[in-house]
């Protein structure tokens, strides 16, 4: 069953992951020769840092993109026909939504192993100075972590039921505009800044995106 | 077990615009129950109540012994299903929809799916999204019927389609049936359809199920009479009086469910006499049973 459930998905998603997966790979190197004339030579400590520097942010959009995307490929199908036919499938529909959740998981991997290759090939066409070092790895384990929290936050909203996938958005939307008003009354950023900190800061749900997503540091 | 879908209390809404109320339905083993009723009767909200796929807010379901929703995937392994409008995944070939239907029902008979495959010429590269109505309707025909179903739960099978590939899924149909001694359910509003194939009625409307009765009854036992000196009905009346309209002074035109000859003698008994007897046909048995649960004059028929 999960073998259909994937092929289904390989077949709705191949170009968007295809694609993905070539630009994952090409960002790294494409990143530092945009910003420097080549790959050999040397470079300061300073100068490979700041070169790096807006790659970061560059991989969070990217992952929260794929993660909407692979949600939204097999939700569009499914709806289409006002989900007959998983509905009529002879499983639970707890059973169907952790399969069609866990082939959609399993296709962002593939992204973030060609963003590892592509950073291995980047380090090892430029030269690192000796007080920095290549995070290759962390960086794909972040980019598949930032990916897999974008796409679990979008499913759960879509697999739940329409009606409660509303009260759960509005829920949000309210506790935004009350912390949002509070800091404008109040005149105090801080609770604001608070709030955003206790998100993006372990141990805050979107911990993995404020971590440092740094291909080359310290 | 002698039922295969029994239904009780069944009660369903959609917002002020449509309720379906305090529905009762059994459906036999082996039966070839037709589920008559005008477009918008509620056939549809129906079966999606009956296969898990709507809540029901009152009532009980139970489908080959399996209370539903709670145990509708267990339910479904045995139930053949197709739906009015095409459901399958739009991306993919026939025979890649063969395949992803095949792995979710253990006795799937890839033999059988490929011999209706090509008795209905469908081409096994042909794109799902591309097929015509007629080549949809007769793919998702093939994947109920190869999962050899104890039941076939069928909403308009054969609505829209032209009469050759018509003939073609009915053929199909009946051709399973026999071999199989599967239960049918078998939603149409195309009424000569059904009793060309049916042994078993239901009629919907407005969310309520009319009438429920054996073909052979329905076909009967729903008469038009022309009486004189028409009585007063009370409730000792030994039929179903669905409709009666004044034809003159002296003469009204009944129709009548439930009939028997000797009820003449009733008639007579009250200083009235029946002139004329007239059969109905299907479509005209059909029609005066709507027109009857609409007018609140008449008696429920159940």
């Amino acid at each position: 069953m999960f073998g259909q459930i994937l092929y289904t998905q390989v077949k709705w998603s191949r170009t968007a992951v295809a694609i993905l997966s070539i630009v994952t790979f090409a960002t790294p190197a494409l990143f530092w020769r945009m910003v420097h004339e080549g790959f050999f030579g040397q470079n300061s400590a300073m100068e490979v840092m700041n070169g790096f520097e807006a790659l970061g942010p560059m991989l969070v959009a990217f992952a929260v993109f794929a993660g909407l995307l692979l949600v939204a490929q097999p939700w569009a199908v499914d709806s289409a026909a006002r989900h007959v036919y998983p509905l009529a499938l002879p499983l639970p529909w707890r059973k169907y939504v952790a399969m069609r959740f866990g082939a959609g998981a399993l296709l962002l991997v593939i992204p973030a192993i060609t963003l590892w290759l592509g950073s291995l090939l980047v380090l090892a066409l430029i030269e690192i100075p000796a007080t920095l070092r290549g995070y290759p790895g962390t960086l794909a384990l972040r980019y598949l972590l930032g990916s897999l929290l974008a796409y679990s936050a979008v499913f759960a909203l879509q697999y739940l039921s329409g009606r409660r996938a509303a009260h759960l958005l509005l829920g949000i939307l309210i506790g935004l505009v009350v912390v949002a008003l509070a800091a404008e009354f109040s005149g105090n950023t801080a609770l604001l800044y608070s709030v955003v900190n206790r998100l993006i800061h372990w141990p805050g749900p979107l911990a993995v995106f404020g971590d440092s997503w740094m291909l080359i540091d310290v | 077990m002698t039922d295969v879908i029994r239904i009780r209390d069944l009660a369903w809404r959609a917002g002020r615009e449509f309720a379906i109320r305090e529905l009762a339905m059994t459906v036999p083993t082996g039966a070839i129950y037709g589920f008559l009723g005008p477009n918008g009767s509620g056939k549809t909200t129906t079966i999606r109540l009956m296969l898990g796929m709507l809540p029901a807010e009152d009532g009980t379901i139970e489908v080959l012994g399996h209370s539903v929703p709670r145990y509708a995937h267990r339910a479904l392994e045995r139930i053949g299903y197709v739906p009015e409008r095409l459901h399958l995944y739009q991306g993919l070939t026939v025979d890649e929809s063969i395949r992803f239907h095949r792995a979710f029902y253990k006795d799937f008979d890839d033999a059988e799916a490929e011999r209706l495959r090509k008795r209905f010429a469908l081409r096994e590269d042909q794109l799902v999204q591309r097929l015509s109505k007629g080549e949809a309707g007769k793919l998702m025909m093939l994947l109920a019927l190869s999962q050899r179903a104890e039941l076939l739960v069928l909403d308009e099978p054969t609505d829209g389609l032209d009469p050759v590939i018509r003939r073609e899924v009915l053929g199909a149909l009946v051709e399973y049936v026999d071999s199989r001694k599967a239960t049918v359910f078998i939603s149409s509003h195309l009424v000569h359809e059904q009793e060309r194939i049916c042994d078993w009625v239901g009629v919907m409307d407005g969310g309520r199920l009319i009438a429920e009765l054996p073909m052979q009854e329905f076909r009967s036992g729903i008469k038009r009479l022309r009486v004189s000196q028409a009585p007063p009905v009370g409730d000792a009346t030994p039929f179903a009086l669905l409709s009666r309209e004044s034809l003159n002074a002296q003469h009204e035109e009944w129709v009548v469910r439930g009939w028997q000859p000797e009820m003449r003698e009733w008639f007579q008994r009250a200083g009235a006499d029946v002139r004329e007897i007239q059969d109905l046909d299907l479509e005209e048995s059909f029609v005066e049973l709507l027109r009857g649960a609409r007018t609140p004059s008449t008696t429920e028929i159940r």
